[in-house]
């Protein structure tokens, strides 16, 4: 800290530096209070609650690792989903999120504090948050000193884009896995910074935590390659940048490999390749500046000529066999998310599993508003404040926010990597502004007169102005001017009290801006903070805070409450047996596992698409085919979410044509165009017959009519087609209070006619019992 | 009882305090620059 390297204890600038920092521990404090607080609305408006989807397969996880112990949960074979297949848990799923909480519980109760597994869940992702914050800290402290860390801690805290992935509730793996990305990035600048080992073991340490938590990780082990490569080729190559870089690659690797799920893809599949490569090349630089150190010039052109050709052979292998290594593999070795980032169009076109789920479709300039906000026109402020001066560590965040800009623009879910590369931007930016403006107010204030004492305290220790220093090199002895220039480029930052020496600062002009003007645009800033803080806590509050599994709206009457989800798994978990399978759209199979305690046919791991595809066939099937296709999954109730009678927009309905696209894609018989008319997706009186006859229109509409009279869906906003209809081989068995979950049970097979009677019908009318027993088997 | 508008207040105040304090932190630690 700046305080332990101030040379003489009292002095002003001693007594500053101190003061400094015990307000910047006082900010951190505050800024976690807040990152904390402003996550809690999901708990005061609705209640201590899992959110959505994803989170109620982390809480079910968490469960049992608190209820069996660790060795059982890598072990753990679930056979409640994916009947028949089922689901290896421990092995298919990051681990990070589970082990954080079930630790923290762990912990809590070690200590008597007995909280639930549930609380412990749900209140995971607020805390973590604050951690983020403080890593964002000290992420940006490494970049651009205190100030600008200060500020972008601060907006992290409060960003709507990682609020909305991080509320109480929302426990899901992004909500420790941001902090965990951006604690890596610190470590490696760290690295980068001080050359130390020990903060590159930490590195390698916090990326194998990033590792386990989730899949982005392959967007660390792409940037720092591309950023160690940006150095390289800009001839900045240090023996810092090789121990921040190698062993990262070499543990973090290994480490990597040791997660389940991730396995040997640590090694074989194409997103990790970069990394290899740059590995290769690091070593092939670092010989070169051996050699060059140990040769004389002119042996070190004769050897340059020797280790570029050697160099560019091994590369060309290398290439080569990568290639062939990519080119053997179906997809080219990529994953199907991985491909859609480098071809937007990609999944849309080829995978309409990935394709159908909204946080994978690109986002629109609204929602960059709405998720960043200010912090969206602060950012090319930023980044050239990052030029000025240029360093390893401000050549980073410029690499990140240029490539998850990008990815951003690819899929709006990665909006959320995006979040943290814009907020230490714009804290760069604000810092930068707040400098000049605070500077100029104290000079004008007549801090003249102070600041000459400072100075004096500080010739001792002062450097002379960079000019200086680097007229009077040589040309021999640029490259250690440029990483003593860099070295002291970060001295400055961690020592804002040194400065130039006194004479410099007597015979130069001060360069501050007028008071008035100073203190009018620290106002229009603090309007802008303020802005920005109620856009976040609205955002907070209104926007993302809805937990999903309960609704409510706002009308005269006054408050209502949709609790039709949990109405529903609680019906199913008390009034049906406890093997009996329940099918449904993949959306709602965690939650069937997890509230009502039911084995599902597909749920929201989406790992077999011929799985889900038959369920989506199904689904778009005629009632009978439907019935034949359940039965031979050993279904015995079929669950639909209907939105049409209060207007809820996310109901099977809509994503009727989703089931239809994905069970084509398996099963040719299923055509999109059978389900449209004229191009047009309808559920009135011109939808087409076989849309009108699939199942999930029959039971989502089955007594629909009998509501209003007529049959208005309140979502299509249109009366529905087929009306008045019966069910021949499915009934009803619950439908909740609005409507928004129905329950149907199969029927069973019709028995068997045995005896005389039998044979004596089917001998008197054998040609139409034999047509009858091929349309009915169950007969 | 604490209810969201409380938390709302809290959470644009504190928020708005934050932005107010990291300004001090810098005019704490501000140093007029030179040509």
């Amino acid at each position: 800290m700046a305080a332990l390297e101030s040379p003489l204890p009292g002095t002003p600038t001693a007594m500053r530096n101190a003061f400094g920092n015990v307000l910047s521990v006082l900010i951190l404090v505050l800024i976690g209070v807040l990152a904390f607080s402003i996550r809690l609305f999901s708990v005061i408006k609705y209640e201590s609650v899992i959110h959505e989807f994803d989170p109620y397969f982390n809480y079910r996880v968490t469960q049992f690792l608190s209820k069996n112990g660790i060795y059982e949960f890598w072990n753990w074979f679930d056979d409640r989903t994916w009947y028949p297949l089922g689901r290896v848990i421990g092995g298919t799923v990051y681990p990070g999120l589970t082990l954080t909480a079930g630790t923290i519980w762990w912990g809590l109760n070690s200590l008597n504090i007995p909280l639930s597994v549930e609380t412990v869940c749900v209140f995971t992702a607020p805390v973590f948050s604050a951690f983020a914050s403080w890593a964002t800290y000290l992420l940006t402290k490494e970049v651009k000193g205190s100030g600008a860390g200060l500020a972008a801690a601060a907006l992290l805290a409060m960003v709507p884009s990682y609020i909305s992935r991080s509320v109480a509730g929302s426990y899901d793996n992004e909500a420790v896995a941001i902090f965990a990305l951006i604690f890596t990035f610190y470590l490696y600048i760290k690295t980068l910074n001080t050359g130390s080992l020990f903060y590159a073991t930490l590195n390698a340490l916090a990326y194998f935590y990033m590792v386990c938590s989730w899949g982005g990780y392959t967007f660390i082990i792409n940037l720092i390659p591309m950023h160690v490569l940006l150095c390289i080729v800009t001839g900045r190559y240090s023996p810092r940048l090789y121990i921040a870089y190698a062993p990262l690659v070499v543990l973090g690797t290994l480490l990597a490999a040791l997660v389940p799920v991730v396995g040997f893809n640590a090694v074989l599949t194409s997103e990790h390749f970069a990394s290899f490569l740059v590995f290769i090349i690091i070593h092939v630089v670092a010989l070169v500046y051996y050699i060059k150190g140990i040769l004389s010039p002119k042996m070190f052109k004769v050897a340059v000529t020797l280790v570029v050709s050697i160099g560019m052979v091994v590369c060309f292998i290398v290439v080569a066999i990568l290639v062939a290594l990519v080119a053997s593999s179906p997809t080219g070795g990529w994953s199907g998310r991985s491909l859609s980032l480098l071809d937007p169009t990609y999944a849309s076109k080829y995978i309409p599993i990935i394709a159908s789920v909204s946080e994978h479709q690109p986002p629109t300039w609204p929602s960059y508003f709405m998720d960043i906000n200010v912090l969206a026109f602060l950012v090319p402020a930023g980044i050239i404040a990052c030029f000025s001066p240029l360093s390893d560590a401000s050549s980073f965040v410029v690499l990140y926010i240029v490539m998850s800009v990008y990815f951003s623009g690819v899929m709006v879910r990665l909006m959320l990597v995006l979040a943290p590369a814009a907020c230490i931007m714009s804290g760069i930016a604000l810092s930068q502004a707040f400098d000049v403006f605070t500077g100029s107010i104290k000079y004008q204030l007549g801090a003249s007169s102070n600041s000459t004492d400072d100075a004096e305290d500080n010739t001792s220790t002062n450097n002379a102005p960079k000019d200086d220093v680097s007229a009077g090199k040589t040309d021999k002895g640029e490259e250690i001017v440029k990483e003593r220039s860099s070295k002291k480029g970060k001295k400055k930052e961690r020592e804002p009290a040194d400065k130039p020496s006194v004479k410099a600062k007597i015979k130069k002009k001060a360069l501050v801006l007028p008071l008035e003007a100073s203190i009018v645009a620290l106002l229009l800033l603090i309007m802008l903070g303020a802005f920005y803080v109620i856009h976040c806590v609205w955002a907070a509050a209104e926007a993302y805070s809805a937990p999903s599994i309960v609704l409510t709206s706002q009308s005269r009457d006054g408050l209502h409450v949709f609790d039709d989800f949990r109405e529903s798994y609680a019906w199913l978990s008390h009034n049906t047996d406890v093997d009996d399978k329940v099918a449904s759209w993949w959306d709602y199979g965690y939650q069937t596992t997890a509230m009502a305690n039911r084995t599902v046919i597909v749920d929201n791991n989406t790992w077999n698409n011929t799985h889900i595809a038959t369920v989506g066939t199904a689904m778009s099937s005629p009632e009978k085919a439907a019935w034949e296709i359940f039965n031979s999954l050993d279904v015995k109730y079929v669950l639909v979410v209907f939105g049409g009678l209060i207007g809820y927009p996310s109901d099977d309905i809509n994503k009727f044509l989703w089931m239809v696209r994905i069970g084509g894609g398996v099963f040719p018989h299923i055509k999109e165009a059978d389900y449209l008319r004229d191009g047009q997706y309808r559920i009135d009186s011109e939808a087409t017959p076989t849309m009108l006859n699939s199942l999930m229109y029959k039971l989502s509409y089955y007594r629909f009519v009998e509501t209003d009279g007529k049959g208005y869906d309140r979502v299509r906003r249109t009366e529905i087609g087929k009306k008045h209809f019966k069910l021949t081989h499915f009934e009803e068995v619950f439908t909740s209070h609005h409507w928004m979950v129905r329950l149907y049970k199969l029927k069973p097979p019709r028995n068997r006619i045995r005896g005389k009677a039998k044979k004596l019908k089917s001998k008197t009318s054998s040609g139409l019992s034999s047509k009858s027993a091929k349309k009915n088997p169950w007969v | 009882m604490f209810d969201d508008q409380d938390l709302g207040f809290f959470a644009n105040f504190l928020g708005i305090f934050i932005f107010i304090m990291v300004i001090a932190y810098h005019f704490v630690v501000a140093e007029p620059k030179f040509e």
